[in-house]
Order: structure tokens, then sequence, then C-alpha cells
């Protein structure tokens, strides 16, 4: 019984750390006007694992970020909304290790989501991000093993405000 | 080692508290039977955006009151017969629920929003609250998709009438006597992708709130206007929640077990019938491992029977949920035993309290046998017809493929009418020749005895309809009733100009042909499909303004019911050639319209059909 207590105690020691980092992640105004745009990555490549690629290092999967660059050039708002709820998407590979991690994810996902406003919009960068079989099953594995009841944050929706 | 791991975790204690407020509102949404767990959580996203977009209200607070799916839905479709045919389950989900929503609530004012089968717990919640303290002012009950036969607290509710899982419901608690759900009460037409997901006009997200989310919104925001906020500031919570006693847990904990073995099979991919039965016993071993507290426990979530085991129920509820499990696999697995086993049919009597009002309702349960699609008696492959000249088809006009004919050329559809007695037709030799569906038996021929089951040959008294599922725009033919037989092909013969020669590059096909039944008498309930084409239908041969189609759906061939009214629907990808001109421009400049929109087309002047018992139908 210990034995199996171990990575449960492990877990739960990691657990309030992840669920803090995951509420602070924010999208940042540089992330939103392209000032490291990441080059077109390796289809191939971005796709051989669920995490793809992130040469800038902002959180949000190359090809998700420069897609929403592509489809929202002038438009800096809904850009940034975009970008603000594919990189809390983007946690669900990178985060989520249990149910509290889960929904603290599906939270924030829940201020981008109401940031975008438009539900027609986040399903479309949802079907960017989760883009291949595998990393849908990834995420119906996740939701399958940690889902749980929780409540939709209600104020601060957009990490950018213009 | 593991399971008793599980089972001491779980009986950790868990002490919540949450202060309760007057001002503010909660909606809680709790989501319907085989709802994945990221569906459930799209749901409550696209619900509270949607209601923030439509009213600017963003201060109400939005819940997920997660309703899980136990043993890979084996569980939700023992509770489901409860639930349906005896208006009372197990109170196991709901206690859960509601000690997970528990720390969430601080609001008095609490709107409960259940879509499908969550509205049986959106219901159970409000009976709970008002039971244990709470007035019934502050309380209210939303359902969408419901097939419970109230809302509680006399709430709104919505159901459309292209729901196909409620209008299922309906007809078969019509058949067995229970209660019916609400009849529905808006129209919202299915685009082509809705109609072909699993169950069409159900989802939550993808079709109520995508066809109707302003309406939804606006009744959101008219239940959370009538509530008042009755009781005072209280540090204890909004509510009392369900204790969390040692039995509770324990069921808990047995749900844990079920669902890892549950995993199990899953995981799998279960092609062999005595492995899944081998691993479902897992879970009756590792049940019976807890013993005697399983047994001291068990009320908790398989409750003390009102009623005995009805025959068949269980395939009542296959049918409704499109489970392939039949009664005998449960029985076998150990899932369907009168009492004390893993999970059994039985219905527990929720408890009111003296002078608390409820809305709950007791159910009549009479019991009936649902139908079983028959099995083929046998497969032929399809050949290629030799194909007489088109029959000569009077009438003309332009009613076009049933998508709203603009002449009143047509007579008046067949509705009422019985179906004609079978007739025997001759033996038609065939040959194969280049359809998709042919390919596999290119080379050979076949002599096969197909008997007529149906046929409508002069276009002058087509039945096809522009009621029903008019609404989803899918033509129609109506067959009426009376009908026997087993359905194994339909050949169409379609006559007008400009008809496209082929297929070639066009991978659906012309979409895909649907045989439903309808329950009512009539053409107003009607459930999901009884059998459907096999291949995408392609274009046999053609002369002139004729072309030929066969459907071939021996792969889900069906018995007629002489008592059940019937009707053919085709769902295609788009405005296809069959229904509009080969010369047609597309606006994305492909051969194929992708974005769902029927367009009938008047260059379709006349249809002829007949449905036979094999995969070969020959028409005269």
């Amino acid at each position: 019984m210990v034995i199996y207590r171990i990575p449960v105690a492990l877990d739960k020691q990691k657990t309030p750390g992840i669920v803090a980092q995951i509420h602070a992640t924010r999208l940042t105004l540089a992330d939103v006007e392209g000032k490291s745009l990441p080059p077109v990555p390796d289809q191939a490549e971005n796709d051989a694992t669920v995490v793809g690629i992130d040469k800038n290092n902002n959180g949000i999967r190359d090809d998700v970020e420069l897609a929403i660059f592509k489809k929202y050039p002038t438009d800096k708002k809904t850009r940034a909304a975009a970008l603000q709820y594919a990189l809390e998407l983007q946690m669900e590979f990178t985060q989520v290790i249990n149910s509290p991690t889960l929904v603290a994810v599906i939270q924030e996902e829940g201020r981008g989501g109401i940031c975008v406003l438009d539900n027609k919009k986040t399903n479309e960068i949802k079907d960017l991000t989760f883009n291949t079989q595998i990393r849908k099953d990834t995420r119906e594995d996740l939701f399958r093993k940690y889902m749980t009841s929780y409540s939709l944050p209600n104020e601060n929706f957009c990490d950018i405000v213009f | 080692m593991k399971i008793f791991a599980i089972l001491f975790f779980s009986l950790l204690p868990n002490i919540v508290f949450a202060a309760c407020t007057q001002g503010g509102t909660t909606v809680v949404y709790i989501n319907g039977i085989f709802t994945t767990s990221s569906e459930a959580a799209t749901d409550l996203g696209e619900l509270q955006s949607k209601y923030i977009e439509k009213t600017g209200d963003s201060k109400t607070k939005f819940i997920n009151g997660y309703n899980p799916s136990h043993f890979e839905g084996l569980g939700d479709l023992v509770q489901s017969v409860f639930q349906t045919f005896f208006s009372s389950a197990s109170d196991f989900d709901r206690d859960t629920i509601l000690m997970q929503i528990y720390p969430e609530v601080k609001t008095r004012k609490l709107l409960l929003l259940g879509h499908s089968q969550g509205s049986f717990y959106s219901n159970g919640f409000y009976d709970y609250l008002l039971n244990h303290g709470e007035p019934k002012r502050s309380v209210g009950v939303y359902n969408v998709a419901s097939p419970a036969s109230y809302t509680a607290g006399g709430g709104l509710y919505l159901t459309a009438k292209q729901d196909t899982v409620i209008t299922w419901v309906a007809s078969m608690t019509k058949i067995v006597g229970g209660l019916p759900p609400l009849g529905p009460n808006t129209d919202l037409p299915l685009t082509i992708k809705q109609a072909l997901e699993t169950y069409p006009g159900h989802s939550f997200a993808g079709y109520y709130l995508q066809n109707s989310g302003s309406r939804i919104a606006s009744d959101l925001q008219f239940a959370l206007k009538r509530l008042t906020a009755e009781l005072p500031l209280d540090n204890d919570g909004c509510f009392t929640p369900p204790e969390n006693s040692l039995g509770r847990k324990t069921s808990t904990a047995l749900f844990v077990v079920g669902d890892f073995y549950s995993d199990a099979i899953a995981s799998a991919a279960v092609q062999d019938y005595k492995y899944a039965v081998a691993t479902v016993g897992g879970v009756r071993v590792a049940i019976g491992a807890v013993g005697s507290v399983f047994s001291s426990v068990a009320s908790a979530f398989v409750p003390a029977p009102r009623t005995t085991n009805l025959p068949r129920s269980h395939d009542i509820v296959g049918a409704l949920y499109g489970s392939s499990v039949t009664e005998e696999n449960l029985r076998e697995f150990g899932l369907l035993e009168d009492q004390g086993g893993a999970v059994a049919l039985a219905a527990q009597e929720t408890p009111v309290q003296p002078g608390v009002e409820s809305d709950m309702r007791d159910g009549v349960v009479l019991g009936a046998e649902t139908e079983s699609p028959a099995t083929p008696s046998f497969v032929t492959p399809p050949q290629a017809l030799g194909l007489p000249p088109m029959y000569s088809v009077g009438g003309g006009g332009s009613a076009g493929f049933g998508g709203g004919g603009s002449s009143g050329a047509a007579p008046a559809p067949a509705q009422d009418d019985p179906a004609p007695p079978p007739v025997t037709t001759e033996s038609a030799t065939t040959t194969a020749t280049t359809t998709e569906t042919a390919t596999e038996v290119a080379t050979s021929t076949a002599t096969t005895t197909s008997t007529t089951l149906y046929e409508q040959l002069d276009a002058s008294t087509l039945g096809e309809t522009n009621d029903v599922q008019g609404t989803q725009a899918n033509p129609t033919q109506k067959l009426g009733t009376g009908l026997s037989g087993l359905a194994g092909s339909v050949a169409y013969r379609l006559h007008g100009n400009d008809l496209a020669s082929t297929t070639a590059g066009i991978s659906a096909g012309f979409g895909d042909v649907l045989l439903y039944s309808c329950f009512s008498g009539s053409y107003i309930a009607c459930g999901n499909p009884k059998a459907s084409s096999d291949f995408h239908p392609q274009i046999l041969s053609q002369s002139g303004d004729d072309a030929y189609i066969l459907v071939d759906m021996t792969g889900s061939a069906y018995s007629f019911d002489p008592d059940q009214y019937y009707y053919l629907m085709w769902i295609t990808a788009g405005d296809m050639a069959l229904y509009g001109s080969a010369g047609d421009v597309y606006a994305n400049g492909s051969a194929q319209w992708f974005d769902g929109a029927f367009a009938p087309d008047t260059n379709i002047s006349d249809v002829a059909f007949r449905i036979c018992n094999t995969a070969v139908c020959v028409l005269p």
C-alpha cells in the first residue's frame, strides 16, 4: 500500500504548484504583435509528438500560432483572443497530470473562450490544436481519466485588453 | 493491491465549506448519457459564451455538474431504464455531483440546467434541495432535450422535433406505457453534418446551442430573473450536501473499480465476446472481494426495488441509446441480475419530506418487447442492372425530389395510404459493371430471386413529403404502413435534365439513403434509422435524361413491421449532381458543395423507386 501511496503523494505535492502555474500563465503583448514569430515548422516533425514544436517558447504551438496570424493579420484584438485561447488549449498537453490540473486548464480555457466570445472561432482554434488523431485521443484520454465537476471564471477574461 | 489502494484513499475524509451569498446567480449544467467528458466541458464553455454574448451578463457563475459514465456506458444504460421508465434512479451519481458542486455554489439563486439524461438529475437536484430546506423560489430548472415527463418547479424546457433520441423515447414510452417526455416545442432544422451524427438533433453544443443559442440564452436569463434569494448569508454553504457516509464512499470505490475494469475492456478493443465476458467478470470478482461491505452499501447505487425487472427493458434502452449490447450480454456479464448483482434493474422511490412540494411523478411500466433488426437471410453482392428503358412516368411537374416542389401537379402524398401488398418479381440475372459497390464481384454473375416489398413506379403519385423530415431539408419518400418482409435494397430511377453522368472523384457519392420508422400511427414520431445504404450510392447507368441508382442496404437489412410507418430519406453532402445540374459551377470551385446546405433542384422532375428483399432490386 505504501508503494502505491508514493506517486499519489508526489502528485499531491506537485499539484498546487502546477495549478498556480497554469493560472499564472498569460499571453504577452509581444506574442500578439508577433515580435518573435517562429519559422514554419516541418509538419511531419511537428505532428510526430503530441506537444509538437514551440521554437519561440511562448507556450503556443508554432503551427497554430502561425495559422492564427495568417487568419487575423490585422485584427489585433481577435488575434490576441485567439492566441490566448490557443495557449490555454496547449496546456492540456503540457500541464495536466490529474483532476485539479485538468480543471485549472479548463478554467483558463474558459477565460480564453469568453475573450474570443464566438463559438465558431473557438472551434476553429480547437481544430487547429487537436489536428491529429493522436492529439485527439490524448485529449479524450485526459478528460476521461480526470474530468470532474468545476466552475468557470466569470471575470478577467482577456489577458490583453485593447 | 491497486483495488485496495483505491478503496483506502476513497474512504479518506472529504470536508469542504462554502459561504453562500444572496447576490449573484449560478447555473449548474448537468450533461447527459454518453456525452464524453470533453464534450461536457465544451458544452459548458460554449453555453457560458453564448449566454454572455446574447445577454451581456458576465457575472452569472457557470458550473459543470459532471455526470460521469460508468462501466463504459453499461451503468448508464441501466440507470436510464430506471429513469425513463421508472421515473426514479439510484441516488449515487446525484449525490456525487451535489458533493462536487457544493463548494463551488456560492449564490442562493441557483438554476439547474439538464441536458438529455442530465434532466433527470436536474429534476432530482431540485427535489433534493427543496427536501433539504432550500426555498422553492431560489431554485429553478431548465432542461434541454429532456427525456423526462416534466420539468421540476414548472421550469421551461427546449426539445426540438428533430431530436431523434427524444422522439424515440416518446415512441418507446408509448409502447411500454411509461410516462412520455415533454413534447417538442421548437423546430430546428438539422444541417447535413448534424444529420449525420450518431444521435441527430440531440447534441447540446453541436445542435441545440448552435441552432438555438439565442433562445437558450434568453430562457436562462428569464429563469434566473424569476429566482429570489430568500435566505440570508450562510457561512456553511448554499445547501446541505449529501452525507459522505461510509456506504457512499465504498460505492464510490466500487464504481472506480468497475470503471477501471471497463477501461480494460475498452482499451482491449474487444473483438472477442468471450474476452469481454471474462473481463466484465473481473468487475464482479472485484466487487465480490468487498464481500459483506458491498452488501451493506449496495443500496446506495442498487436501489431497493419498487418493481421487478422488466423483460426486455434493457433492450428498450439499448434501442434508445444505440447500444449494441444485448440484455443477454448483460445477463451473462452478471450485470443484469434481479437483486444483489453489480447493477440490478430496479428503482428506488425518492422519499419526499412532508410539506415539501415535489414534481416527481410515478411511472407505470407495463413492459414490452422492442423490435430487433432482423439478420439478413443472405447477402447477395450487388450486381449491375440490365436496365430496361425508363418507365413512363406521368405527372411530370417539378416536384423535385422532396425538397419542395414548385407546382401543384403532384397528387397528394401517399402518407395515409396503406402499402400495396408485396409483389413477387421474376428472377433477375445481372452482371457487374463499374460501380463502387460492384467491384468486389466484378466478374461474377448470379441469379437472384428478388421480392418487391414496396414500389412507386409512377412518379405522378410519388410518396414524397415536405413535412416530417422535410424540416431537415432532406428529400424523403413516404412508404405508408402495412409493409412486411426484409428490406435489402432500393432501386431509384431519376428523370431530369442535365444530370451528372458520373460521381467519379466525389468520394461521398450520392451521400446515404436511410430507412426510418415512425411509431405514432403517423409520421410524427420517428426514431433512428432502421437501415442505411452500405455504400455511398452511385449512378449505375444512365440513358439520356434518366439515371439509375441502386442502394444496397443488406448490411443493415431490416424487417418491416406492418404496424409502423416508414419513409426513405436521402442525405447528401450537398447540392450534388443528383439534385443540381452537372453544369453547375460551385462557389468553392469543386464538384461538390461543402457548406452543408441542401439545394433541391427542379432539374430532377420524376423519381421512381422499388424496395426489394435482396441486394438486387430491378425496376421494370
